[in-house]
């Protein structure tokens, strides 16, 4: 009894990372001549690896250089440009209106529907998806049969190409179509799902079907890293699975969650495609997205009301990156002490 | 597994009661078990369906399909969808296994071969680019970590979770001043740039311990040498999942080549697929599969890789 | 282990399979993309114009011998003269016909040594009123102008339904065979005059020509689509010339060197029967010669291209253009304003040819977005990816570039005219129609004017839809109840055209485009869907069915839906409807349902062009009191112009005469019009007519531009009650609904 106790405390105190140790970490790369922490003392090359370091910062720069061309040219001067955009009257009088363009797209009653759909899509859809996957998780970690081959259907979907697969969605959700069948049996009335206050619901199906697998396996490589001992203590101490789940793993999984949650909300603002495809430009004022907005607002030349728009939408995403981000940090402190 | 050692001490019990609680036990675990079996094989059948469904559609003739479903996907004289009239009949298991779609499609009309071929010169020089690129960026986020490093690289994080639609305009513009638009250097060049890789890769590269590389410097190895020799052989299997990672998302592109490539001989197969019409219903099952099987090989041939890759993802920091 | 292997073998190879297949598909289509080389781009023919018009009264019947001279006919002095002279070359030589009484030249063709050919007709009494034919002979003439043998084909034409006979061709080959076309009929005569055979094409005729080989061919469009087809003299009938080349609508003429030369689609071609692909000679655009002005063309010896022209939009004038290849460095430069439009219509290639010919300063080149084989949405986009970026188009097309004018505005691409127009010495607001003016104007801001005009209205007996100016939605539900269910209300009309007719009409009833709100769930949207649903869901074209003429007289058929573009369509109408007529609006809600129909160029000016003067330069020319008194026959349309439109309406009442053998002034018809099913004689229009005429024009308003949008969502939407599976209220309150969402965006 003791002992264990003692073993269990040691446990804690050690408090494992998830993440793989440093040592661990060499001895998987294993290495050849590889030398530990405390020998590679600069005071003995003193100057020479100084000198050394200077010149691998500049090629070290060097490396960089051609990325970071690319994202200059592709990415940060057309990003400049669209804030430019976002300031004057249009394209090709270039007056500076300011923040005009912002307070018109602002009021603008399409963008709040927009913004409204897309954040209530969000914050149902987010959830959902981080409790749905980690319970697929929890339960391909439980010692079932069959175990990789459930791990590769359930990571099917995010393989489909979303235009491959739209035909068929169509057929499923379509008002004549055999979801409305199935439903019928339970002797529900016909609902036209795409045109109807229910269309969010398909569209959070889509996006649960195609996501769930990734965030699963997210998931269980972080299961799978919770220290086996931990674990093992707690059975023998009779702890409850409920308390084993809310007091260890969840604790253990917290950066993870955290992680799944910003990939799944990115990924829950990317969800226009499969909209788009199902439906149109114009599509039940339910499932009428952000990107709908902006895809329209492009097909109608409106360049500044764009900008902004894409303004705003860079300005939540940074926000919500930044202090996830922030989170993140935190929580990792706490999880490592 | 359980024995006497580690029974819990200090509880009153008696031998027997003490085993048939562990059959109890043991019981539980195994309906438990049977219980989530059942439940993740239902999951994955609502998983698989559809594309089950797809694939067996495409082996249906075109009038079957057009008499199943025609319907959903008629359009009206200006190009809009128009509303089904009829029962739509899903089947699982074509009347009469037919493979004229395929025939059609591989045989008959180059177009949509022609079609999934432009879909392969606008994926590959993507796949390859981006990872070379990468692969030299990674090291130097990775060497000589420095504050300027570390804000570039969270630039390139925000760049990377960026939706498309903010950058769409921008990218229009860019292409179109460098006179790349309407060519396919408008869909290669940002895709080789795009930051994806890069975060990735470097995240995966930082896990290599300092000393390794230290020790190679030491040894008078340059920086070349330093990637070509212990960097890149240590990334092989991130590269595979990334190059897995990257190959989906371009496979997948409907937007980019829409807009950027005016010209319909260029558009890749995806295009296609998201434009069906009344006429086409019938090939585009057979379409549709013929465009998830590459994918669909990738992920067979690397879904470990694929897994890796995702793994390392895990937490946004680098 | 195994397993995997073999399944990363397995899936290996597929991959390679698919990947071969993929190159199998790539490499047939390089073989279609790579026929696109053009190589000429140094050189341009370069064209001096002669014009014949100052020679004599009319210039008639021109044509163009392989000399290089230019034969034709008209009156000088009320006689009859042959004329010829040689291309860039002022003296001409005439030669007095001394025609017999009442004959006149109705064609001019060459026999095969280069002499001329002059068919001659004779009427007796007015030929374009049941006058009866009398005589047809063919003049043969040596080019010096000399009169050689005159041969009449005495009766072989008079015992014929011969009131409508002329010859439009004729044409002589090395055996002596004489060929006359006249419309849809070749007659072959001997070389006496006498009949030899004829034949039936069934189509109209466009062009007979010999080739080299001294074959007559006829070219024409026939059911199956272009045809170029030999007259086989022992068969007695046509016989498809073979070649691997496809020929489509265009010119086709004799080459000098080659079997063809001829032009379609604005460029002009030589090839032999036996050649793989034509040789690209030119483009006429190029040159500033409207293709479809072409009466005749030849390549000369020295390589130089002698057209002659005849432009309507001119007043018919008759030119002659010698064009010369030259160093594209010799020709002196000009600025350039491009033209962007998704679509050119033949009468803006007129404008734009007649602008760059008599300007030295601007040429205007035309930028046309996609071709027919893309999408309509994936054109506009082309376009509006130029509209807005660097390498935007002077001039934009505000009827062809199929965006609204708000949504131009909004962008600010469009420039305001109204400085110019203050500014310009010669046209002034005051002096245009103002409702027309004002199609395209916006805010007190003016972005175009529509320099031709149509009006759009149905047409309908007097005693179906009354003689008011307007009617309502109930009038023509009242209208459909009366009549019954078996007769057409408009001819080949469904349900959806219908809806979209009545809600595009009725816009305004939905939409109020001050506070972007929409509202489809008033009911009165139900009550359209309602009246839409009772035709009939789809209608199939009958081709054998009665013809529209017959459907009206027999009351089968109640509306026509038509742009009116002339006052002599109300004699025309009256004729086809058998009774008075009124043209009436599209039914409204309230107000005129008249629309005007743009029918003639109408030009915006970009706002980022460098060249604004230049634009305003070719707006004010299509304005000009020249162009705009010849666009009734030109366009066939109303011009803007007021002083222009006064001018045909007052042409219109005025009668017409002629003068008859002894010389008295007889009445006549103006002009004849019609359809494929009948014709008839329009006489002057009475005052009642040109005053109705004018107020349509004074209350027809722009015509509401179909938001492509708008109706497919509402076609979309209706389906659905039009199959009964829903309820007429739930399609209103969708269409309310995603309609609205696209009103919020455009806001």
């Amino acid at each position: 009894m003791k002992t264990v106790k003692r073993e269990k405390k040691e446990g804690r105190k050690r408090r494992i990372r998830p993440e793989l140790s440093e040592e661990e970490r060499v001895k998987r790369f294993r290495m050849p001549g590889r030398k530990k922490d405390g020998e590679k003392d600069g005071e003995k090359s003193g100057n020479g690896i100084r000198k050394k370091n200077a010149k691998g910062r500049r090629t070290s720069a060097a490396f960089l250089s051609p990325s970071i061309f690319g994202v200059l040219l592709f990415f940060v001067v057309p990003f400049l440009v669209v804030i430019y955009y976002s300031v004057v009257d249009n394209p090709i009088q270039h007056n500076f209106v300011f923040l005009d363009n912002f307070v018109n797209v602002f009021h603008n009653a399409a963008f709040r529907q927009a913004a409204y759909n897309t954040m209530k899509f969000s914050v149902i859809a987010v959830p959902l998806a981080v409790v749905l996957s980690l319970g697929l998780a929890m339960l391909l970690d439980s010692k079932i049969p069959f175990k990789s081959q459930f791990r590769t259907f359930f990571l099917t979907p995010m393989m489909v190409p979303i235009a491959s697969i739209v035909l068929i969605w169509q057929v499923l959700f379509h008002y004549n179509g055999m979801v409305n069948d199935i439903t019928a049996l339970f002797g529900m009335g016909k609902i036209d799902w795409l045109k109807s206050e229910h269309a969010q619901v398909v569209i959070i199906v889509l996006f649960l079907w195609k996501n769930l697998g990734y965030n699963m396996i997210l998931f269980m490589s972080a299961l799978g890293s919770i220290p086996k001992d931990i674990l093992e203590v707690a059975v023998l101490e009779s702890a409850k699975p409920r308390q084993i789940f809310f007091h260890i793993k969840i604790r253990y999984l917290s950066s993870t969650i955290l992680f799944v949650t910003i990939m799944s909300l990115i990924n829950s603002f990317k969800v226009f495609r499969e909209i788009y495809l199902l439906t149109d430009d114009y599509p039940y004022n339910t499932v009428y997205m952000m990107q709908h907005f902006m895809n329209n607002t492009f097909g109608n030349l409106d360049y500044q009301k764009l900008s902004a728009a894409a303004i705003m939408m860079s300005i939540v995403m940074v926000i919500i990156i930044g202090s996830l981000f922030l989170a993140e940090n935190h929580f990792g402190k706490d999880v490592e002490g | 597994m359980m024995n006497g050692r580690n029974r819990p001490i200090g509880m009153e019990m008696s031998e027997s009661a003490y085993k048939r609680m562990i059959e109890r036990k043991r019981r539980i675990t195994k309906v438990r078990r049977m219980i989530a079996t059942l439940i993740a094989a239902s999951c994955a059948i609502l998983f698989l369906m559809p594309i089950v469904l797809t694939v067996t559609n495409s082996f249906m003739a075109a009038s079957e399909i057009s008499s199943n479903y025609g319907q959903v996907f008629a359009t009206s004289d200006t190009g809009g969808k128009t509303y089904i009239s009829e029962k739509v009949n899903l089947k699982f298991i074509p009347d009469m296994v037919s493979f004229s779609q395929y025939i059609t499609v591989l045989f008959k009309s180059p177009d949509y071969l022609f079609k999934f071929w432009n879909s392969v010169i606008l994926v590959v020089p993507i796949v390859g680019f981006q990872l070379l690129v990468a692969l030299l960026a990674s090291y130097g986020f990775t060497r000589y970590r420095g504050r300027i490093k570390e804000m570039i690289f969270f630039i390139y994080i925000i760049l990377m979770l960026m939706p498309y639609q903010v950058t769409l305009v921008p990218n229009y513009l860019v292409s179109s001043w460098l006179h790349i638009l309407d060519t396919r250097w408008a869909i290669w060049l940002p895709g080789i740039f795009s930051p994806f890789a890069v975060y990735l890769l470097t995240k995966y590269m930082r896990r290599i311990p300092v000393s390794v590389m230290e020790a190679a410097q030491i040894d008078g190895a340059g920086e070349w040498q330093i990637f070509r020799h212990i960097c890149m052989p240590l990334c092989k299997g991130c590269m595979c999942s990334v190059a897995i990672l990257i190959f989906i998302d371009y496979w997948n592109m409907v937007e980019q080549p829409l807009i950027l490539l005016s010209d319909d001989s260029m558009h890749p197969l995806s295009v296609f697929l998201s434009k069906i019409k009344n006429g086409e219903i019938g090939l585009a099952f057979a379409v549709a599969t013929i465009y998830m099987v590459p994918t669909l090989l990738v992920f067979l041939y690397g879904e470990d890789y694929l897994v890796e890759g995702i793994t390392y993802q895990g937490g946004i920091k680098g | 282990m195994q397993k995997k292997m073999s399944k990363r073998i397995w899936s290996m190879l597929m991959a390679a399979g698919l990947l071969f297949l993929g190159g199998c598909g790539n490499e047939t289509d390089e073989g279609q993309t790579d026929t696109s080389g053009k190589g000429q781009d140094d050189f341009v023919y370069v064209a001096e114009y002669q014009s014949l018009d100052g020679i004599c009264e009319h210039v008639n019947t021109p044509v163009l011998g392989k000399d290089g001279n230019v034969y034709f006919t008209g009156t000088k002095d009320s006689e009859d003269f042959f004329f010829s002279m040689k291309a860039g070359e002022d003296d001409v030589k005439e030669v007095p016909l001394e025609l017999e009484k009442g004959m006149h030249v109705s064609a001019m063709g060459e026999d095969s040594e280069g002499n001329l050919l002059l068919g001659l007709v004779r009427y007796e009494g007015d030929p374009e009123a049941g006058g009866t034919l009398k005589n047809v002979a063919i003049q043969k003439m040596s080019p010096e102008g000399e009169k050689l043998e005159l041969v009449d084909t005495g009766n072989a034409f008079l015992k014929k339904d011969s009131s409508s006979f002329y010859i439009g061709h004729v044409l002589q080959d090395g055996d002596g065979n004489y060929y006359i076309c006249s419309g849809q009929d070749i007659y072959v005569l001997r070389t006496d005059g006498s009949l030899y055979f004829e034949i039936s094409v069934g189509q109209y005729v466009n062009n007979m020509f010999a080739m080299k080989d001294g074959r007559v061919v006829a070219a024409y469009f026939g059911n199956t689509g272009w045809s170029l087809e030999a007259v086989d003299l022992a068969q007695k009938s046509l016989k498809p010339l073979e070649s691997s080349i496809v020929f489509d609508y265009g010119t086709y003429l004799d080459g000098t060197d080659t079997d063809l030369l001829y032009t379609q689609n604005a460029i002009l071609y030589q090839c032999d029967l036996g050649d793989e692909k034509p040789t690209e000679l030119l483009n006429w655009m190029d040159s500033d010669i409207n293709s479809g002005n072409l009466r005749d063309f030849t390549i000369l010896p020295d390589g130089r291209i002698v057209a002659v022209t005849v432009d309507y939009s001119a007043g018919a004038e008759t030119e002659l253009s010698i064009l010369t290849r030259k160093n594209r460095s010799e020709v002196p430069e000009k600025e350039i304003l491009t033209y962007a439009s998704l679509y050119v219509p033949y009468y803006t290639e007129n404008d734009i040819v007649a602008f760059n010919k008599q300007s030295d300063k601007y040429r205007i080149e035309v930028k046309e977005y996609g071709d027919d084989t893309m999408d309509y949405e994936d054109r506009v986009a082309l376009l509006n990816a130029d509209l807005t970026s660097g390498s935007a188009p002077d001039i934009i097309d505000l009827n062809y570039c199929l965006l609204s004018l708000e949504e131009l505005v909004s962008a600010g691409v469009v420039e305001d005219l109204t400085p110019y127009l203050e500014a310009d010495g010669t046209i002034k607001r005051e002096d245009m129609v103002e409702n027309v003016l004002r199609a395209y104007e916006q805010d007190g801001r003016l972005y175009g004017i529509m320099s031709c005009f149509g009006i759009e209205a149905i047409v309908g007996k007097v005693s179906d839809v009354g003689d008011e100016a307007s009617w309502s939605i109930e009038d023509m539900m009242a209208l459909v109840d009366a009549k019954g269910r078996d007769a057409e209300i408009i001819e080949y009309v469904d349900k959806a055209y219908m809806l979209s007719t009545l809600c595009m009409m009725n816009q305004n009833r939905f939409i109020d485009p001050e506070t972007g709100t929409c509202d489809f769930t008033g009911g009165e949207f139900a009550k359209l869907l309602e009246f839409a649903d009772r035709f009939p869901k789809e209608v199939d074209y009958d081709a054998n069915g009665p013809s529209e003429i017959e459907k009206i007289r027999s009351g089968q058929l109640l509306l026509l839906t038509r742009s009116i573009t002339s006052v002599a369509m109300y004699q025309m109408f009256e004729y086809e409807f058998g009774e008075p007529v009124n043209f009436v609006g599209y039914p409204t809600m309230e107000g005129s349902g008249l629309l005007l129909n743009v029918n003639g160029t109408t030009a915006a000016m970009h706002a980022g062009s460098k060249n604004k003067e230049g634009v305003w330069e070719f707006i004010r020319f299509n304005l000009s009191e020249k162009r705009q008194e010849n666009l009734p026959t030109a366009n066939g349309g109303f011009p803007i112009l007021k002083s222009a439109l006064d001018k045909e309406l007052a042409e219109a009442m005025e009668d017409e005469y002629y003068e008859d053998e002894d010389g008295n002034q007889k009445l006549t018809s103006k002009a004849t019009w019609g359809t494929g099913d009948f014709s008839v004689e329009v006489y002057a229009a009475t005052q009642e007519q040109v005053d109705r005429i004018r107020e349509m024009i004074e209350t027809a308003q722009p015509n509401v531009r179909e938001d492509h949008k708008i109706s497919e969502i509402i076609n979309e939407e209706a389906q659905a009650y039009f199959d009964g599976q829903k309820s007429a209220e739930d399609v209103a309150a969708l269409v309310q609904n995603r309609v609205q969402t696209y009103l919020n965006e455009t806001k």
